[in-house]
């Protein structure tokens, strides 16, 4: 063993890493760090001539160089599956750099100071894309459909109408739990698994479900003129 | 007015209607079929029922670019306490901001290797998850230092006997929170001889195989090892640790 012991130490002071080659590690450290620092600074500059100076051949040149960057992420997004099966990558990568062109054109005071922040800000974007993509597959039929005798009951994007619906029924509904239950149902538009699924503190079983909810439509049926007196739409 | 034949489907049946969830007795759709009331009763429920949604589904909800920002917590604080009060009463966003945060953990940027030292990999591979290095001619110099995420081995070679080398290493933890996680002593080492010419990776050959085990201070040796290519392999008990397509000249 005494040899081995000997041997051993003298590989500990061959090979320990400030030891190996560190001549060459360091300058090799140098030249990369130069070369990622040059590259870092490169490509900041594209973006704030795109965003700050509104440079159109900027803009040109931030989609060239940034779109396989984009797409790589587009590769490791955790519903990459689902969202391949709604949108090609290249309307993802489009839209990533649509929203972020207006996210910075409507944020004036935005400015990056490093690569990395930009690139974070692109990566929102191109999230942004993704989810608002899946949400919108994820929209219950029932949510598009209107039925004559309800003007505007089409899809709003307005969301003080919302407010407005909103607090009305609240009224109607004094309990808490049937009050949440009515945001589940109507709001995230959940079906009575789903909710337990997602709120199992609030709701224990289907069977707590069903029974609330039929007393919430049917309360809001008794009301129901009261509810349109309110907001008008009769 | 509520319909008062015995038939009349009362609001739980009318609600199950609306949903598309249950099946009403014959007698019951007959009745519905005939009885204009009870039709106008079961057209309110679902024109109420489609009217709220329509309305409110998802209408207050931030948009998946807020809900991204506030990921990247890139968002301004007075949006991000509206986006956190939100959160704990929509589970979809909730579900949405889970989403997000796994995508926006990943490094903006593939890692490229920045050191001369051999990097280790994770692979999946057998039983357990494997680290594997890929060949890399760029540091084909002895002594090398081969790292993982939790520990880093060195190798060297010496020379032994007229055709014969010794090859030893020192195999040690990056970071004294590992040392309960990860014993090293008693650590099985193998090194397996691949065939000559053989382009398959890790396919062993029928030569010897050889072993031995880590030591207390994390040393390890095989006295008397012929030129060749081998793979290297560490049972450690966080997963195999292997070397592919080590090569050894005396």
């Amino acid at each position: 063993m005494g040899m081995q012991t000997e041997q051993l130490s003298n590989v500990l002071e061959l090979a320990l890493p400030d030891a190996v080659d560190a001549g060459e590690a360091e300058a090799l450290n140098e030249r990369e760090a130069e070369q990622e620092c040059g590259a870092d600074r490169s490509g900041l500059e594209i973006f704030q001539r795109a965003i700050v100076e509104g440079d159109q051949q900027a803009w040109a040149l931030l989609q060239d160089q940034f779109s396989e960057v984009v797409r790589g992420w587009i590769r490791r997004h955790p519903k990459r599956e689902i969202a391949m099966r709604l949108d090609s990558e290249e309307n993802y990568i489009a839209q990533a750099f649509e929203r972020f062109w207006q996210a910075t054109a409507y944020k004036q005071d935005l400015q990056f100071t490093s690569l990395p922040a930009a690139l974070s800000y692109l990566r929102a974007s191109l999230n942004g894309a993704i989810m608002d993509t899946l949400r919108m597959y994820a929209r219950p039929r029932e949510a598009y459909l209107s039925e004559p005798g309800y003007e505007g009951a089409s899809v709003s994007e307005d969301r003080d109408e919302g407010d407005e619906l909103w607090e009305a029924l609240k009224s109607l509904l004094p309990q808490p739990k049937e009050r949440y239950l009515a945001y589940l149902l109507f709001y995230c538009g959940l079906k009575p698994r789903e909710v337990v699924r997602y709120c199992s503190q609030e709701f224990q079983s289907v069977q707590d479900v069903y029974r609330l909810r039929r007393n919430i439509i049917e309360r809001l049926a008794r009301n129901i003129d009261q509810l349109l007196w309110k907001l008008s739409v009769h | 007015m509520d319909c008062q034949d015995q038939f009349a489907p009362g609001a739980k049946e009318l609600v199950l209607l609306v949903f598309g969830e249950g099946e009403l007795a014959p007698e019951v759709v007959r009745h519905l079929h005939a009885c204009m009331i009870c039709q106008q009763r079961l057209r309110q429920f679902r024109q109420l029922y489609l009217y709220l949604l329509a309305k409110l589904y998802r209408s207050q909800c931030p948009d998946g670019l807020h809900i991204s920002l506030y990921c990247a917590d890139l968002l301004e604080k007075q949006e991000k306490e509206q986006i956190e009060a939100h959160l704990r009463e929509c589970p979809l966003c909730a579900e949405e901001v889970a989403i997000s945060r796994r995508f926006m953990a990943d490094p903006l940027l593939p890692v490229a290797p920045a050191s001369p030292f051999h990097d280790l990999v994770p692979m999946r591979g057998g039983r357990q998850t494997r680290l594997i290095l890929h060949h890399r001619p760029r540091s084909a110099r002895w002594p090398r230092l081969y790292r993982s995420k939790e520990c880093e081995l060195v190798l060297s070679l010496s020379y032994a006997a007229p055709g014969c080398c010794a090859l030893y290493g020192l195999l040690s933890r990056l970071g004294p929170a590992l040392n309960d996680r990860l014993p090293l002593e008693g650590v099985q080492v193998e090194l397996l001889p691949l065939e000559t010419g053989e382009r398959k990776r890790g396919v062993a050959s029928s030569g010897l195989l050889l072993t031995t085990t880590v030591d207390r201070d994390g040393r390890l040796l095989f006295p008397a090892v012929s030129p060749g290519r081998y793979t290297l392999l560490l049972h450690l008990p966080v997963g195999d640790l292997v070397i592919e397509d080590l090569q050894i000249d005396v």
